[in-house]
């Protein structure tokens, strides 16, 4: 009686035992804490890869709000961090987590809403006159609400409108790009998201809004990247840290970025910035 | 024969109440010794203390002569195997039960197979091999427990209440292979009930148990105390204050008077007879014991009355049935 | 609706062409589910027999306990399990933050609470007798356990598959310290958490399917394993 299921018993262990034998295989990884919408744009697979061939390393994409994003890199959890909030980058340098920031690139934001527009803002100048006409004329719209980087985006403008919607009209979803864009379409309100997010929703049939209001220069959202201090973590992959900086603003790097999207969308979705007319 | 177990000054207690006290008993090889007492006499706190699952609170017991303290408990445990009277089969095959205890020694497979065959042959359930343990009835549990027991080559069994839950055939066979298995292997029975009859047709020696001490003889049961109040010819009468009994021609003073159950004739009509004490009253009390049931008949006095199943529902009695109970002046024991 | 059944089909489709990215990922959840598990019982079962035989004086407020712990949420042991597993937490320079034996060891401490309860309860429903009947029968302490555990087998079984079926399933800890990394920590449920986010529901619920089809598939194999009842 027992040795028949003893016998069972050490074989599925062995089989468990070796099939979870890679799990924990050493290799040299880089920890890149980066925001949802970055990896959902799908660039840094395109972008990574070549990188990753040539210093043989394997680049860990962690995606999470901007501001968990910066936070691992302050516990020291990621080795790098890559996201579009100047003002959480400076901080974090500022306080030395962060040392050797770069610009990398930069999208934009734009407002989409219902076709009819029925707040007027395809007149508005600027972002913040369209955010005020939404609250003026109390139409709904839909917030990341996560501390996002769209999310301080978004916040920074209704302080300069002076003004936000009231209560029910101003839905907070505490979730991703992708999720508030469909709960914008579903419930015909208006939202700021990124291009790359929205024209990949809109492309695939996902959406189907128009864009309301763009070309601001307050709607710019630029990217920095910045190694962890290895002063400050001592564990830190700061070698491969800087290498991927490097990477990423290196003319190739540059290259890539300003190509992304163009076969799939017809425009790219991001603009290098790291260097002065990168070919 | 052999002694096996002597037990010298034993005593048992559970939470300062004693529930044994045994000064001295000897279990020799090769017999049979029936244990008689009524539910809560000690039976089985006697026989787990023979079987060395319970230790006593007091007193020196010996196996072949030795302390037992100075031996292995587990090795003893193997010579002494104690059946209960629910025995508990694993939930698995009658094999795998049967060849449990043999495992623990590490036995080869095919003697193992022997055993297995031999065991069930002399319990009489060649071919339930394979058979779960779960779908047998009362009688093939009981027997495959024996047979699970017997694999261990002990020698002393020890059976508690063996046919409390088994049909009238099944106890008629249980008793058979008991015989049996004493009569071919000489192995030490000892069984513990409290059917008289059954007790006597099995054992060698009995062991009366009553309150946890041993007595010489049954128990002396509708015992009662009171004074003659008339002396006749061959006949004196004894007045219990509420009953008046005939007695035989005795010695001159009587204190106390012992009727036993299995004398006393139950019925619905006074029965004419040589009996001279005949008694009408109601069933105060009804007991299932199995093969018999005990009743509590309300005379005056409470007599404790002993008849059959089958006599039981014949004469469909009831609690507060009135019925005539009747025995022989020659069966009263006196004092 | 009809994301239930475009989230069918598109299953069904990636099942039968092989889609190397999905089979990666259930393999992943397997590898790490499975082996949490394994740990789980193995740690789980002996502490709940012998919480479950011998009596101490904490007895019923350690049992009490473990059955509170079944109900932790999962996001919150992951939250527990981080700021061990931080650079800035005790464990720090273990280095496994976001990687897969972090997981393990989070779904370790998921599966723990389920299988060390139930284990308790079903050790207590085995028949009193079984224990002396071993030891009439001439077995020592250990195979008398052995015995009692072999008789409680079939609500032990649901005890493990019941801590299969909690981690396999769970978000919130393999979020928390696996990173969601496409590749590396990805597994069923956060990929099913991310496609979701991403607003591919369709895509998301095939997955789902899949992974009950997974789950499905270990239980059977696991009851084959264990064999007709004795």
């Amino acid at each position: 009686m027992k040795v028949n299921t003893m016998m069972r018993g050490v074989l599925i262990f062995l089989c468990i035992f070796f099939l979870s034998a890679p799990l924990f295989a050493a290799e040299v990884r880089l920890k890149l804490s980066t925001t949802t919408s970055t990896e959902n744009s799908g660039l840094l697979y395109v972008l990574l890869p070549p990188f990753e061939k040539q210093f043989k390393v394997k680049v860990d994409v962690i995606a999470v709000g901007s501001g968990k994003a910066v936070k691992l890199g302050e516990n020291g959890d990621a080795d790098v961090v890559l996201v579009h909030e100047r003002d959480l980058e400076d901080k974090f340098v500022a306080e030395g987590y962060g040392v050797n920031r770069r610009d990398v690139m930069h999208n934009d934001f734009v407002i989409i809403g219902p076709k009819a527009d029925p707040a007027g803002i395809r007149k508005a100048k600027t972002g913040a006159e369209a955010f005020k006409l939404i609250a003026k004329n109390k139409f709904f719209f839909v917030s990341r609400g996560d501390k996002s980087g769209t999310h301080s985006k978004e916040l920074s403008l209704w302080v300069k409108a002076q003004a936000k919607p009231a209560g029910g009209l101003y839905m907070e979803s505490g979730s991703g790009m992708g999720e508030v864009l469909i709960m914008a379409y579903e419930k015909g309100a208006y939202t700021l998201t990124d291009r790359g997010t929205y024209l990949a929703f809109q492309k695939e049939g996902k959406i189907n809004l128009p864009i309301l209001f763009e070309g601001d220069p307050t709607l710019f959202n630029p990217y920095g990247i910045i190694a962890v201090n290895p002063a400050r973590h001592p564990s830190v992959n700061y070698v491969m840290a800087m290498a991927l900086i490097g990477w990423v603003t290196s003319q190739e790097g540059q290259r890539i970025i300003a190509d992304f999207g163009k076969e799939r969308y017809g425009a790219p979705l991001f603009y290098p910035d790291a260097i002065e007319g990168p070919r | 024969m052999a002694s096996l177990l002597e037990l010298r000054d034993i005593t048992k207690s559970y939470n300062d109440t004693q529930v044994l006290a045994i000064p001295h008993l000897v279990i020799k090889q090769g017999a049979v010794y029936g244990i008689m007492g009524p539910n809560g006499a000690g039976k089985s706190t006697l026989l787990s203390i023979l079987a060395f699952l319970v230790s006593p609170t007091s007193g020196d017991l010996r196996w072949e002569g030795m302390d037992v303290n100075t031996l292995n408990k587990d090795v003893l445990r193997r010579k002494v195997t104690l059946i209960h009277q629910n025995p508990y089969l694993f939930d698995t095959t009658v094999r795998k039960n049967i060849v449990y205890g043999l495992k623990g020694r590490r036995m080869p497979k095919e003697k193992r197979d022997e055993k297995l065959l031999e065991c069930l042959k002399l319990v009489g359930l060649r071919g339930f091999e394979e058979r779960r343990a779960r779908e047998l009835s009362g009688g093939e549990v009981q027997r495959v427990a024996i047979a699970r027991a017997l694999a261990l080559d002990p020698q002393v069994l020890l059976l508690d209440e063996p046919t409390a839950n088994v049909d009238r055939h099944g106890i008629e066979q249980l008793e058979t292979i008991l015989k049996e298995l004493n009569e071919r292997s000489q192995i030490t029975i000892i069984v513990a009930t409290h059917d008289v009859n059954q007790v006597h047709r099995l054992s060698d020696e009995v062991i009366y148990l009553f309150n946890g001490r041993i007595t010489a003889k049954p128990p002396l049961e509708n015992l009662f105390k009171g004074r003659i109040v008339k002396k006749d010819k061959d006949l004196f009468l004894f007045d219990t204050g509420r009953i008046v009994v005939a007695l035989p021609r005795e010695r001159d003073s009587v204190s106390r008077i012992a009727i036993p159950p299995e004398d006393i004739i139950v019925s619905h009509k006074p029965i004419s007879t040589s009996a001279r004490n005949s008694f009408a009253g109601a069933i105060a009390q009804v007991t299932d014991e199995g093969d018999l049931v005990s009743l509590i008949v309300d005379i005056g006095e409470r007599l404790r009355v002993t008849i059959t199943k089958r006599s039981f529902r014949e004469m469909q009695l009831n609690l507060g049935s009135p019925v005539y109970v009747t025995f022989k002046s020659s069966s009263i024991e006196t004092f | 609706m009809e994301y239930l059944w475009e989230g069918i089909k598109e299953a069904i489709r990636l099942i039968v062409s092989l889609d190397q990215e999905v089979c990666r990922t259930v393999l992943l959840s397997l590898r790490i589910s499975l082996t949490a598990t394994f740990f789980a019982s193995f740690v789980g079962i002996p502490l709940g027999f012998l919480i479950s035989t011998y009596e101490f004086t904490l007895k019923r407020p350690i049992i009490t306990v473990f059955n509170t712990l079944l109900s932790i949420p999962t996001v919150v042991v992951g939250l527990f399990l981080y700021s061990l597993l931080s650079k800035r937490g005790p464990l720090g320079p273990l280095d496994l933050l976001f990687t897969p034996p972090a997981m393990v060891i989070g779904q370790f401490i998921l599966a723990i609470p389920i299988i060390t309860a139930l284990t308790i309860s079903a050790i207590q429903m085995v028949d009193p007798r079984v224990k002396w009947t071993a030891m009439t029968l001439g077995a020592g302490p250990v195979r008398t356990a052995l015995t009692v555990l072999s008789e409680a087998r079939f609500a032990l079984t649901g005890a493990v598959i019941a801590g299969f079926g909690r981690v396999i399933a769970e978000v919130g800890t393999a979020m928390m310290v696996g990173g969601n990394i496409k590749g590396y920590t990805r597994v069923m449920t956060t990929a099913i958490a991310l496609e979701t986010s991403k607003g591919e529901f369709a895509f998301a619920l095939s997955l789902g399917f899949i992974l009950l089809m997974v789950a499905f598939s270990v239980n059977v194999l696991f009851h084959y394993f264990q064999g007709k009842r004795g």
